[in-house]
């Protein structure tokens, strides 16, 4: 029953059965008799997963790990897409932590299947967690639990109160610039002051950059965990030989294919001006700049993650070809890591490299600088092939979660806060 | 002397909270307490160690219980519900019926209630008393009988640890119209704009399903949604640690309610040594003198009750000089031991037929 039907419901019933007439006292045995959900709003939700949620509860309370994560993100646990949630979502698996993935849905009628749940996974919708919180938030009392909210939709200012009053630590993973994401024309839910609260009112904010490091500085969080991206500690597995028609450079791409970011224009300009050269596109988003690209650029469709090391090792350089605009400048892109991790120099415009990386990435600006740079890179061979493999076996998901759980271990920021208020009372 | 207690729901209000205290104080003199709930709810953590004295069930399985145990006290609280199986027990035990609620809605049962089916009726309040007086149709003899503020949190003040970064207003209750949290929000907004640094706790979850989006625009328009800090619903076992990081953070609590039948959050705050901004009116009056246990403020002016938050965010030893005379005068009162003994000797009282 919606609550629009209860409160009408409640009005009939009003009038009908005044307060203190012979009717109402009538109504309230009945109730009593019957159970109160017919007249009074509680707000239970029929979720078609119910039973699959039941049931992770309970596997979870059988579980040896003394915590629990939500991850709040933005996208679905897709392997093959490879972003930063899923990672965390599948090392924390590794590591036998329990983990709630709750994902974005573009329809409310589309539940995805539980294809994690024997790996301790259980997925739900952020929506569903957003209107209903405690139907998650309060069924873990005997472990630590770990909220982290991977966007700021103004939806969760429910779930972070929720969160708060079961003694969740809540954290903000800060991996976008949202406001830029807005300005182009995405993520029109974006609200500037639910992001602030969600700064100021989480127990510990995380940064994948500096530049966003610096945003959030500015909006005054002092402290925030810098927690970079990370490659995925086999991307580089070669699991069969995949050829791909080379040229005299082949350079290749995978990721998201956003026209928000994705420089269309420099690859084209790019490409014509280099009708030897090779370029492929691995990668998925629509954009209709995908149409009328020069003989040259290749589009590979989407591709599963153990596919990308044997498609890439026809490559000379990977590239990442993004606008010179601040939200790009506020990414950290995962492609730099695996790039690095499957051996391949890396040739960018537009971003940040990422920290310990700066001499093996390119970072050019404008297109005759980034075919120069492309040149130069695929001259490298393997002169920088240890650095490649030192940087790749440091930044890897497996750390990163170790800084995550690190962090929460020390209890800076407002984490010991919350733990104080919340220890056990025996 | 067995003595049952009957409710509606075992959420995690301020009632249950108060049942709590009784199943677990009242052995001491002598009576066997019970407590029957209609309909379960997710209370049962106020009821720790004392769960064994909780049955949850409908007015017939009530009816049954009832007459297996024979009690000698059959207490009521505000659930008119069970009157009709009430006339059908064949032995006759004393019946009381409690009035704590604070909700019009609530109380309408009040203006048919046959008074001659109990044999006493008790209120929490003086002002409760009244309330309750005004919508019998006959006068008669309210007893009122002070509420207990649970043990944990008269037991010994710890200091928090570690320090909030800011100073915290607290405001603790259901965000909803007779609670008057929108006032809260108005009373930090004026907060903020005078330049206070404090930051904001609302601990409460909201009768109406869109609080939370009202809560939001509201908190924005008062340019507080950075400092605001909104816990949906804290369980009752971790309240005096949020008291205790309100008082050592050099905070307040702050009560805006337009009508309370006791005031326990207040009670509660007061017990855990923390200064208190209040109506000047309600229940609030029996309890807070304004200077002396903290400050009072005309409902509805959110401006000066700014100013006495402000003013006792500034000074801090007029803040703990009133915390202090706060909990010596909570715990002189509303102690269990001393709460539950008057509760006893009433019980005591009605069962021995005694006026």
């Amino acid at each position: 029953m919606t609550a629009m039907n209860r409160n009408w419901l409640s009005a009939v019933l009003k009038r009908l059965f005044p307060p203190g007439s012979f009717g109402r006292r009538l109504l309230y045995r009945l109730r009593a008799n019957t159970g109160k959900w017919l007249f009074t709003s509680r707000g239970k939700p029929h979720l078609p997963i119910e039973a699959d949620i039941e049931r992770f509860i309970s596997w979870v309370h059988e579980q040896e790990s003394h915590q629990i994560v939500l991850i709040m993100a933005s996208t679905r646990l897709i392997e093959s897409e490879g972003q930063r949630s899923t990672n965390f979502a599948l090392e924390l698996s590794r590591r036998g932590i329990p983990c709630i993935f709750g994902y974005w849905r573009w329809k409310k009628n589309e539940w995805y299947p539980q294809d994690r749940l024997a790996g301790g996974i259980l997925q739900i919708p952020v929506d569903a967690i957003a209107e209903w919180p405690e139907i998650i938030l309060r069924r873990f009392s005997n472990k630590e639990k770990i909220i982290l909210f991977e966007f700021p939709h103004p939806s969760f200012f429910k779930v972070l109160a929720e969160a708060h009053a079961a003694g969740w630590v809540t954290i903000y993973d800060v991996i976008d610039d949202w406001g830029e994401f807005q300005r182009v024309g995405q993520a029109e839910w974006y609200e500037p002051s639910m992001e602030r609260h969600l700064l100021h009112n989480v127990d510990a904010v995380s940064v994948v950059n500096q530049t966003l490091g610096k945003a959030v500085s500015d909006q005054g969080i002092k402290g925030a965990e810098q927690i970079p991206n990370a490659s995925f500690p086999e991307i580089d597995k070669v699991d069969e030989d995949r050829y791909l028609k080379r040229g005299e450079i082949t350079i290749g791409y995978f990721g998201y294919l956003a026209g928000a970011w994705f420089d269309w224009d420099l690859l084209s300009e790019t490409a014509v001006a280099h009708p030897t050269w090779m370029f492929y596109l691995i990668g998925y988003g629509g954009d209709s700049r995908k149409k009328g690209l020069p003989p040259n650029v290749h589009l590979l469709g989407k591709r599963e993650r153990n596919e990308l090391a044997s498609l890439a090792s026809n490559w000379d350089v990977g590239m990442i070809p993004f606008k010179q605009e601040r939200l790009a400048s506020g990414a950290d892109p995962i492609k730099a890591y695996e790039y690095l991790a499957m051996n391949l120099p890396v040739v960018a415009t537009g971003i940040s490299a990422p920290v310990g990386a700066e001499d093996l990435v390119r970072r050019v600006k404008g297109a005759d600088a980034f075919a120069q740079a492309i040149k130069t890179a695929a001259e490298e061979g393997d002169r920088y092939l240890e650095a490649r493999a030192a940087f790749a076996a440091e930044n890897t998901w497996v750390q990163r979660i170790d800084q995550l759980l690190s962090m929460i271990e020390r209890g800076g920021q407002r984490i010991a806060e919350k733990r104080a208020l919340f220890h056990r009372v025996e | 002397m067995k003595a049952l207690f009957i409710y509606r729901f075992l959420t995690r209000g301020g009632v249950e909270a108060v049942l709590a205290t009784r199943l677990r104080g009242l052995k001491k003199w002598g009576i066997d307490a019970q407590a029957w709930f209609l309909f379960d709810g997710p209370g049962r953590s106020l009821f720790r160690g004392v769960l064994d004295q909780v049955h949850i069930g409908s007015t017939k399985a009530l009816s049954h219980y009832m007459e297996s145990k024979r009690f000698a006290i059959i207490s009521i609280l505000d659930t008119p519900e069970v009157f009709p199986v009430l006339n059908q027990m064949p032995h006759a035990p004393k019946f009381i019926l409690e009035v704590h609620s604070p909700y019009s809605e609530n109380l309408h049962y009040l203006k048919s209630l046959r008074m001659r089916r109990m044999d006493a009726l008790f209120v929490p309040s003086q002002f409760q008393a009244s309330v309750v007086q005004s919508r019998l149709r006959k006068k008669v003899a309210i007893r009122v009988v002070p509420n207990p503020v649970g043990e944990a949190f008269v037991g010994q003040l710890s200091n928090f640890s570690p320090m909030p970064e800011r100073p915290i207003v607290a405001w603790l209750g259901r965000l909803d119209r007779l609670k008057n949290w929108t006032e809260f929000v108005a009373i930090a907004g004026q907060l903020t704009a005078a330049g206070s640094m404090a930051q904001y706790w609302m601990l409460g979850r909201g009768s109406e399903e869109k609080v939370a989006g009202k809560l939001f625009r509201l908190a924005q328009r008062q340019g507080i949604l950075d400092s605001l800090r909104w816990f949906r619903g804290v369980d009752q076992e971790h309240i005096p640690r949020v008291l205790d990081a309100v008082r050592t953070s050099g905070g307040v609590v702050v009560s805006t309610s337009k009508g309370d039948s006791f005031g326990m959050t207040i009670a509660e705050a007061m017990a855990r040594g923390c200064a208190v901004v209040v109506p000047a009116e309600g229940p609030f009056r029996e309890f807070v003198t304004s200077g002396e246990h903290g400050f009072d403020y005309p409902l509805g002016d959110a401006a000066q009750a700014a100013q006495q938050i402000k003013q006792l965010l500034e000074k801090e030893p007029l803040r703990r000089s009133l915390g202090e005379n706060g909990r010596t005068s909570i715990v002189a009162r509303h102690a269990p031991q001393v709460a539950l003994g008057v509760l006893a000797g009433e019980l005591k009282k009605v069962y021995a037929g005694a006026e």
